[in-house]
């Protein structure tokens, strides 16, 4: 099939690599501003999209080159409100210049609603025009994980399709996701606005648990109880499970909170609450400090001049994104008391010094160690691989005081007391 | 102001007796419809309209009035105010609160120092606690963001602050919408007490507001802060040093209560505690609607300032509401003063002008220490004016009172989108009947009957009078700046008065002695044997001291 990919997202990415991976002739249209998704951070994704440019399956323009008139099918994965969503539809409607049904298919994460709205928009764009085609809009939530978003794609738990079942605008996107759907574990057909709410159901559902855990971490301190167990305990029950269930420092990424705000918003203009969304999303605001809370708790308030080392900044292992990563709100707070930010990331460096590059209260490390030295604590922010077991000999060298915080709960409190740290980790360790 | 004729034996002062006296026979209705004196008696400065129309003099009597400021050389004073002269001649200083309006480029000097740069560093440290509490830095005890700061304060360090966030609501930016400004000052601790049973400790910060830092009222409520504090987490320097900031002339006293150097903010003794919101007295306006509106206000009050010192006496609109005040006062014999705005925004501002007028010009000595013998401030009162319509206008009305009155509105009101544009365009209505209702009711209390198609069958209980003299005050609307500028108009109305009066608007001699008496009393009810008072004191002491013994036994 011949198809155009509008946006750089990382849906918009891993859908150009995948679908030209398996023989379509695909065009990415790429805006390189609107938070672009840089395909580098992702796993083997540069790579692929590399082959499948020199194979001539993939072709990348930019979104100000004119748009084609000879294809029929747009995948729009763009990181846009939905009016300028409406205004691209509209775009491209106007070029087509033949008879052909056109399909749009919606990746990109819009509020509820938005489908229906924008398959009316089209209509009405289409009786505007002089050949009048029929003209689709189908929706396909994506569910990848940055970090292992191609193989998500391949093999999708539920490949969740919106659009009026046995109409042809499905049976064309059966046949293009055809490679896909025989590895899904789970395909659904249904209308436009389930779809939508299935999609925000689940990122709140898993937003939830994190936020219930978290709760219960804070709890499990003051009593003196280690999280871990709580956790075992409650994983171990089937109807429970052991996902999203891990006690941190709140979730962060791409358009995650982004899109629980949306759903709080709908909630409220639908049934005139939001009550429980709302306080998911309070808890993990405060969830989102509790570094830095610990930190200043530890010193007393008095951290001008301190020296903190972190380890770790993008918002989780595996990707050299920050964005929304917990280090914003730990870095800001620790530069707002005058302390000095020692920070070391194997993959995010780079991300962190474009980004706070020129405050001269952080210095970005070339190594794990560099980042203890002189440090009047540690702070663990991203679950690397390598920080699961440092050189505890040469931390406690470094550090100027054998202080550890522990964001993502990689160690032993037992085990660390017995080293000589002074341990503090999320509803486990020491209370402070 | 040595060896000087007492006012009331200038030749100008007895020239406008004589025509009071006229006056008496002349009813307002017979002035209401004269065109060119409309025109003559409305002024504009900036955004701001002051018709004076309604007052009851003409032409001759204004031109009096400017005759009588110039004899007492009002423009003298004028400059002498702002320029930072002895003012205030029992307390030996000058009051300079436009110097806390200057932009930075200006320069005042004051005993051989220019104090401008003080006053913009003060304003720096401001900015600085502001800018730590909107970005949500400003941390409690257990790291927790500040949500709540609580302002401690009484009269000039309460009423000013807390009347203009109540009139900016409207204004807060986006980075302050989560921050929550509360206002405590009674020394029977009912704020207060309402108050901490709904705030969190951890996220609660105190403003101690007190010029001198020895008011009994505000250090008693911030000493219940304090324990409530102490409770939550029970490490007194770490408390002082996250949960308190001091607002004061003094120093010293701020550190012996255990404020950090760091938090304190000081302004100077130069600055009357109810013209105190211009200094750092104003922080929580600054919390509330963000330094950028707070410096509004600053500018708003600024352009007063220079219409006050540049301005002809005849088109000066301090110098206007002043003399119409006298006029209304002194000679027309009318004690008492309403000020009704028709904007609720503005609920607070007469009781700030109460304390504003009542503070500074109820006085009944001159500057020489002589007694005056004529009448000097009115009792000011007021409410919202359409609320006060359904309350207390029926004696404005009918009653056997002469009142005065400024009718105060803004001409334009929900311009910006507010919910739904259904509910912004009947907003929008609710506000025209509000500016209806303030022309309907200043029309009638100027004319009475005569606005009406009563005649004589009409039965006495229907009639109305009329004859009551207002100003009508619009402003373009109503703004951080043009609130500043209205606050400063009052604040050199109530200065314009106190000259032609003769007395000293900057001290409050008349607050002192209850204060002493007070502490005397408190030491009788703690059980104090050997104090003698009154009959009626003793036996109400008597009463409280036996009732007290009954509860704790």
């Amino acid at each position: 099939m011949r198809l155009c990919v509008h946006g750089d997202t990382l849906f918009a990415w891993v859908s150009a690599a995948k679908l030209a991976e398996t023989g379509n002739q695909v065009l990415m249209r790429v805006s390189g501003i609107n938070n672009s998704f840089d395909p580098t951070r992702e796993p083997n994704l540069s790579f692929l999209l590399d082959e499948q440019q020199q194979a001539k399956r993939l072709l990348i323009e930019s979104l100000a080159d004119e748009m084609p008139t000879d294809v029929h099918l747009h995948l729009i994965a763009i990181d846009l409100a939905i009016d300028d969503v409406k205004v691209l539809m509209a775009d491209i409607i106007k070029q087509v210049d033949d008879t052909k049904p056109l399909l749009f298919i919606v990746m990109s994460a819009l509020p509820i609603g938005s489908l229906d709205q924008l398959q009316e928009h089209a209509e009405q764009a289409m009786s505007m025009h002089t050949h009048k085609q029929s003209v689709s809009v189908v929706g396909l939530p994506l569910f990848c994980r940055e970090g292992s978003a191609l193989t998500d794609y391949s093999k999708p738990i539920n490949l969740l399709i919106c659009g009026e079942n046995g109409s042809p605008a499905i049976t064309q996107t059966l046949e293009l996701m055809r490679p896909f759907v025989r590895q899904a574990s789970h395909i659904m057909i249904v209308p436009h606005t389930t779809g939508e709410l299935i999609k925000m159901g689940v990122n709140a559902m898993l937003a939830t648990r994190i936020s219930f855990i978290n709760e219960m971490a804070s709890l499990a301190e003051k009593l003196g109880v280690d999280i871990e167990l709580v956790r075992e305990g409650l994983a171990a029950d089937p109807r429970i499970g052991a996902d999203y269930l891990h006690a941190g420092c709140g979730f962060g990424g791409p358009s995650f909170a982004e899109g629980l705000l949306s759903y709080a918003k709908t909630l409220r203009q639908e049934i005139d609450t939001s009550g429980l969304i709302d306080a998911v999303l309070a808890i993990n605001e405060s969830q989102r400090e509790i570094l830095f809370r610990k930190v200043w708790r530890f010193f007393q308030g008095s951290l001008a001049g301190k020296k903190i080392a972190i380890w770790g900044a993008a918002f989780k292992a595996g990707t050299a994104s920050l964005e929304n990563s917990v280090v914003h709100p730990l870095l800001q707070g620790l530069w707002a008391q005058g302390c000095i930010t020692q920070v070391f990331d194997p993959l995010a460096s780079e991300a962190l010094y474009l980004q706070y590059g020129a405050n001269p209260l952080l210095h970005i490390a070339q190594s794990a160690y560099e980042a203890t030295e002189q440090a009047d604590a540690l702070v663990l922010v991203t679950a690397w691989d390598e920080f699961w077991s440092p050189d505890f000999e040469l931390l406690k060298k470094n550090l100027k005081q054998a202080v550890v915080f522990d964001g993502r709960n990689m160690y032993e409190p037992d085990f660390m007391a017995e080293q000589g740290f002074r341990y503090f980790a999320i509803g486990r360790g020491e209370s402070v | 102001m040595s060896q000087q004729i007492p006012r009331s034996e200038l030749a100008e002062w007895c020239y406008l007796q004589g025509k009071a006296k006229a006056m008496q026979h002349t009813h307002l209705r017979d002035l209401a419809h004269d065109q060119a004196r409309n025109q003559a008696l409305t002024f504009r400065a900036g955004p701001m309209l002051l018709d004076i129309s309604k007052q009851k003099l003409d032409t001759s009597i204004f031109n009096g009035l400017m005759r009588l400021a110039e004899v007492v050389n009002l423009p003298q004073a004028i400059q002498d105010l702002v320029g930072g002269a002895v003012v205030n001649n029992t307390e030996a200083r000058p009051a300079l609160h436009s110097a806390l309006r200057l932009p930075r480029s200006e320069q005042l000097v004051l005993n051989g120092q220019d104090i401008v740069p003080a006053v913009h560093e003060s304003l720096e440290r401001m900015r600085s606690v502001v800018s730590r509490i909107h970005s949500r830095q400003w941390r409690g005890f257990s790291g927790r963001a500040i949500t709540d700061v609580v302002n401690i304060g009484v009269g000039g360090s309460d009423l000013g602050p807390f009347m203009a966030c109540q009139a900016l609501n409207e204004f807060v930016p986006e980075e302050a919408s989560r921050l929550q400004v509360h206002f405590v000052s009674s020394i029977d601790g009912t704020q207060v007490s309402d108050l901490l049973g709904t705030l969190r400790p951890e996220t609660t910060l105190f403003i101690i507001s007190s010029k001198s830092f020895t008011t009994i009222d505000t250090l008693s409520n911030a000493h219940t802060a304090m324990q409530w504090m102490l409770k939550a987490r029970a490490d007194k320097a770490l408390i002082l040093a996250h949960h308190f900031i001091g607002i004061s002339t003094q120093p010293q006293k701020m550190s012996a209560w255990g404020i950090p150097e760091n938090n304190q903010i000081l302004f100077w003794e130069w600055v009357g505690g109810r013209f105190s919101l211009w200094s750092g007295i104003g922080l929580p306006i600054a919390l509330k609607v963000g330094m950028a509106n707070f410096e509004a206000m600053l500018a708003g009050a600024h352009f007063m300032d220079k219409e006050f010192s540049d301005k002809p006496l005849a088109q000066n609109l301090p110098v206007l509401l002043g003399l119409v005040g006298v006029w209304n006062a002194t000679f027309l014999d009318i004690r008492a003063h309403s000020v009704l705005p028709y904007d609720g925004r503005l609920k607070f501002f007469p009781s700030y002008l109460s304390q504003l007028e009542m503070e500074s010009n109820g006085k009944s000595v001159d500057k020489q220490g002589f007694s005056l013998d004529y009448a000097t401030c009115p009792v000011l009162w007021g409410e919202v004016g359409p609320n006060a319509q359904h309350a207390f206008y029926q004696l404005l009305h009918q009653g056997t009172q002469a009142v005065s009155c400024d009718f105060i509105a803004p001409i334009k009101r929900y311009t910006g989108q507010v919910y739904s544009a259904e509910a912004q365009k009947s907003l929008q209505s609710q506000h025209q009947l509000a500016l209806a209702n303030c022309l309907a009711q200043s029309r009638v209390l100027m004319l009475g009957d005569a606005s009406t198609d009563s005649d004589a069958n009409t039965p006495n209980f229907k009639r109305y009078r009329g004859n009551q003299p207002s100003s009508t005050l619009l402003l373009d609307e109503l703004s951080p700046y043009t609130l500043g500028a209205l606050v400063a108009l009052y604040e050199h109305k109530v200065f314009v008065m106190s000259v032609i009066w003769d007395i000293n608007p900057f001290d409050q001699w008349g607050v002192e002695l209850g204060k002493k008496i007070a502490d005397k009393m408190t030491l009788a009810l703690a059980g104090q044997k050997d104090v003698v008072f009154d009959a009626s004191t003793m036996h109400l002491l008597d009463i409280i001291s036996k009732a007290n013994q009954e509860v704790s036994s």
